[in-house]
């Protein structure tokens, strides 16, 4: 990736947008014809890269731009080194993020076979903004990923009047507020295209398991084209949080509960099935390991985009490239035929999994994040699990006895049997208390709100 | 401008903390220029790895902790292993505003594992477009002797005989990283491949030390030396905004400009002090400096003009391949070397008759060139 000033002809291997010796605009270059000039072989291992002996290649492109990249990979002087190779089958783009997350996103769509689109044709992005976060702590998607599919859009011929940006945030989350935290809002108004709240338009009724259905957003099948962006996180309820999770913030409040209430992972993947076609890009600029899929997770640099047309695919790599085990859901979706899930036949074109690896730390931890306090899980939705989550977070150094906080409506009684002192929140854990004879003290709401619940532990933490 | 006072600590793996291996070179640079160290009005500290690998930063105020009571301005500069030529450069020109000032460069890497250290070492290099790659510097260099050879026909027959010249220099050296250590051509032939073509022989050490200079503004006794061309130049961190792997263009601008100072050409260089930080290095700086045609070096080498009594002689103190490479100190130590020939005080590595020292310390794979040269 280079940049050149067109009217003077200096380049520049950083992202500029203007030349600071003419004044004249700045194009970017992506090269494609690469030819390796250079070959070590490195025997020196460091920190970041303790596995030797690998490769360091030079390479030329077709205007004697120079780049260097590791391989394990044997190559010979003068041979071709080509990042996409004619792959037949499924296919999944992995693309470093050098100094441009937008460049490098469109690398990743180019990477893939490109995307036709008409002028006419509709066409939602649905990234994850959970929450009123920045995309530095892992949670929400990087906007810089949807403006490179934005500029990519536009420059293949999209409307930018057709173009929506579209999410459903938790409930309880204001998302006027959430779009303009995560830099939503400045995109928006940047390109001229405009976002949509998924909560608050159409919904259309499925049916996506026995006698189980969702209500989905309307959008999603009046779109032609969906582009589906999530963050590359971990989940401790699913594993990860990837591009067949995140579909679910297309699905009204009431219906994600109802999942949350049943068997979430086989309803993520059987959600999918009953949805049109997407395009995945995932965000790995900055991912989210350990107990995700919000704040007590640990943002983790990856410094990747994975982009595929087949969604379990794309998740299947993740996996692959995270280190992480392939969770029910998405196996659940490749058995269903939503994608392919056996990585023997997904080609990985871009960079090599060897190269771009890193271990993500597993959801598996204490749910709670304070030290006294024991969260008993009764499948929240993530409505109440973020909130009590962030709740006990505010309080995490205020000096507490044991207490156990239950929550989420499948408290059965090997959940709370055997602890002491226990209190509820939400809805749900107190209706699933009460049916079962228990006389605990809960606070109600769907979800209560943060102030409330901190009021309510405190007060508890003083008796 | 004089260099009025030099001053060493021994190179290699040292026992000494930073602020240790700072005090002993500073104490006997100012011993050696005959002042009192009151009488020094700023001081430069050269250092790289302080950040990366000793977690030690603002080194000014630590040397202002070894000398209690004086608060002069002490500046840290940091231009990977080219620091202390910066330094140097720099004080050379606030010589215009102060009398005396001192360059001490320091460094500390041998207390840490090869992980952590290669890491640190490579915070040099460009952090996406070199780092993430996993082009550490060794196989940056390894790179560039690849090209060489390509291009011009190097052998590494050719970079042996820069190593074994190296450390048949530093026997004579004993403050050298590599002092008494016998190197035989076959050792160097047989060592283990680092990055290919580049063997453990073609490297310098992970070295610790010290090194200080005295900068004067008048000349006060007949060993101080004269600086009679100082230049420093730039050039891209990566080889991605690069045309060409086998020269440095900033070698080659600093080069013509402290000539153009000197008032001579690279011809009239009678010895000089090279960054051989890797054996192919020594070859590129011969072609940049002028000392030959441009992939010319390996004549050189192979005719013996670079040894000791050679026409002119290279790495006289062993080199950073062998005197070792602390590398905040280095670009000082190169200018120790340069003054104690040009005073005669070399001892068996003796240059005879020298007139003309050139100085030539690299930061990264050509990111920095400091040139300095001094006359007898």
């Amino acid at each position: 990736m280079m940049w050149r000033c067109k009217n003077c002809d200096k380049k520049w291997a950083y992202p500029v947008d203007k030349c600071i010796f003419c004044g004249q605009g700045v194009e970017s270059t992506i090269s494609s014809k690469l030819t390796v000039r250079g070959i070590t072989q490195v025997f020196v291992p460091s920190t970041d890269h303790k596995k030797i002996p690998y490769y360091n290649l030079l390479l030329e492109d077709e205007d004697g731009n120079l780049q260097i990249k590791k391989t394990f990979k044997k190559f010979n002087l003068g041979q071709r080194y080509d990042e996409a190779i004619a792959a037949t089958g499924t296919v999944v783009a992995v693309s470093s993020v050098g100094y441009s997350v937008t460049e490098a996103t469109k690398r990743a769509l180019m990477l893939i076979g490109g995307i036709k689109v008409k002028p006419i044709d509709k066409i939602l992005i649905k990234p994850n903004i959970v929450l009123a976060k920045s995309a530095s702590t892992g949670i929400v998607t990087n906007p810089l990923v949807v403006e490179g599919i934005i500029q990519y859009l536009l420059q293949i011929g999209a409307h930018k009047n057709n173009i929506v940006i579209a999410e459903g945030c938790l409930e309880g989350v204001d998302a006027a507020k959430a779009i303009k935290k995560a830099g939503y809002l400045d995109i928006c108004l940047k390109y001229g295209v405009h976002f949509s709240n998924l909560m608050q338009g159409k919904f259309v009724k499925k049916e996506i398991h026995k006698g189980i259905s969702v209500q989905i957003a309307e959008e999603v099948f009046t779109s032609n084209l969906i582009i589906n962006v999530p963050v590359i996180k971990t989940h401790f309820q699913t594993g990860v949080s990837l591009g067949l999770k995140n579909m679910k913030g297309a699905i009204n409040h009431q219906s994600r509960k109802t999942m949350h209430q049943s068997d979430l992972e086989l309803l993520v993947a059987r959600l999918n099935k009953v949805l049109p076609e997407y395009i995945t890009v995932a965000d790995g600029t900055v991912g989210l390991e350990g107990m995700g899929p919000a704040g007590l997770g640990d943002p983790a640099n990856l410094g990747l985009i994975v982009a595929g047309k087949d969604p379990v695919a794309v998740d299947t790599a993740i996996c692959h490239i995270t280190q992480l085990k392939v969770p029910r859901h998405i196996t659940e979706a490749a058995r269903l035929g939503i994608g392919e899930g056996d990585m023997n036949k997904i080609t990985i074109i871009g960079e090599e999994i060897a190269v771009v690896h890193k271990k993500f730390q597993p959801a598996t931890g204490r749910l709670s994040p304070h030290p006294n306090i024991e969260l008993l899980d009764g499948k929240p939705c993530s409505g109440c699990l973020n909130s009590v989550w962030s709740s006990l977070h505010s309080i995490r150094e205020f000096p507490a006895e044991a207490l156990s906080v239950a929550f989420g409506s499948q408290l059965d009684e090997e959940t709370v049997s055997g602890y002491g002192k226990i209190v509820a929140i939400g809805d749900c854990a107190f209706r699933a208390l009460k049916q079962k004879g228990h006389e605990i003290e809960a606070l109600k709401g769907c979800p209560p709100g943060e102030s409330e619940q901190i009021e309510f532990l405190r007060r508890w933490l003083k008796k | 401008m004089y260099v009025r006072g030099v001053a060493k600590t021994k190179f290699g793996i040292l026992n000494e903390s930073v602020p240790e291996l700072a005090y002993e070179a500073m104490t006997k640079a100012v011993h050696d220029a005959g002042l009192p160290i009151e009488d020094i009005q700023v001081i430069y500290v050269a250092n790289f790895a302080g950040g990366p690998l000793q977690n030690q930063l603002q080194l000014n105020s630590v040397i202002a902790s070894l000398l209690p009571g004086i608060n002069i301005p002490i500046i840290r500069v940091e231009t990977a292993c080219a620091s202390a030529g910066a330094a140097t450069f720099q004080a050379l020109h606030m010589l215009k505003s102060f009398n005396n000032i001192m360059v001490v460069g320091v460094e500390k890497m041998t207390n840490l594992n090869i992980y952590d250290t290669t890491k640190g070492i490579s915070s040099a290099g460009d952090l996406i477009l070199d780092q993430k790659e996993g082009l550490s510097f060794p196989a940056s260099y390894a790179l560039v002797a690849q090209q060489h050879m390509l291009q011009y026909g190097t052998s590494e027959e050719d970079l042996a005989l820069i190593s074994l010249k190296d450390h048949q220099n530093a026997n004579m050296n004993p403050l050298a990283h590599f002092y008494e250590k016998q190197v035989t051509m076959e050792m160097i032939k047989h060592s283990p491949v680092v990055c290919s073509p580049l063997k453990l022989f073609d490297c310098s050490p992970v070295s610790d030390g010290a090194a200080a200079l005295i900068l004067s503004r008048k000349r006060d006794s007949d060993r101080d030396i004269e600086v009679v061309g100082s230049a420093l130049a730039t050039d891209t961190i990566s080889f991605c905004q690069r045309k060409n792997l086998t020269s440095f263009q900033a070698a080659k601008v600093a080069a013509r400009e402290a000539y153009s100072q000197a008032g001579i050409t690279g011809k009239q260089v009678d010895f000089a002090e090279v960054h051989d930080c890797f054996t192919i290095a020594e070859i590129v700086a011969m072609e940049d400096l002028g000392f030959c045609e441009q992939g010319q070096g390996k004549k050189m080498i192979r005719d013996g003009e670079t040894r000791l009594g050679g026409r002119l002689p290279i790495g006289t103190d062993g080199g950073l391949k062998a005197n070792g490479h602390p590398i905040g100190a280095t670009g000082a130590s190169q200018i120790y070397e340069i003054v104690t020939q040009l005073r005669g005080e070399a001892g068996k590595r003796q240059v005879k008759d020298a007139r003309y020292g050139l100085s030539h310390n690299i930061g990264g794979v050509g990111g920095t060139c400091a040139v300095h040269i001094l006359k007898r």
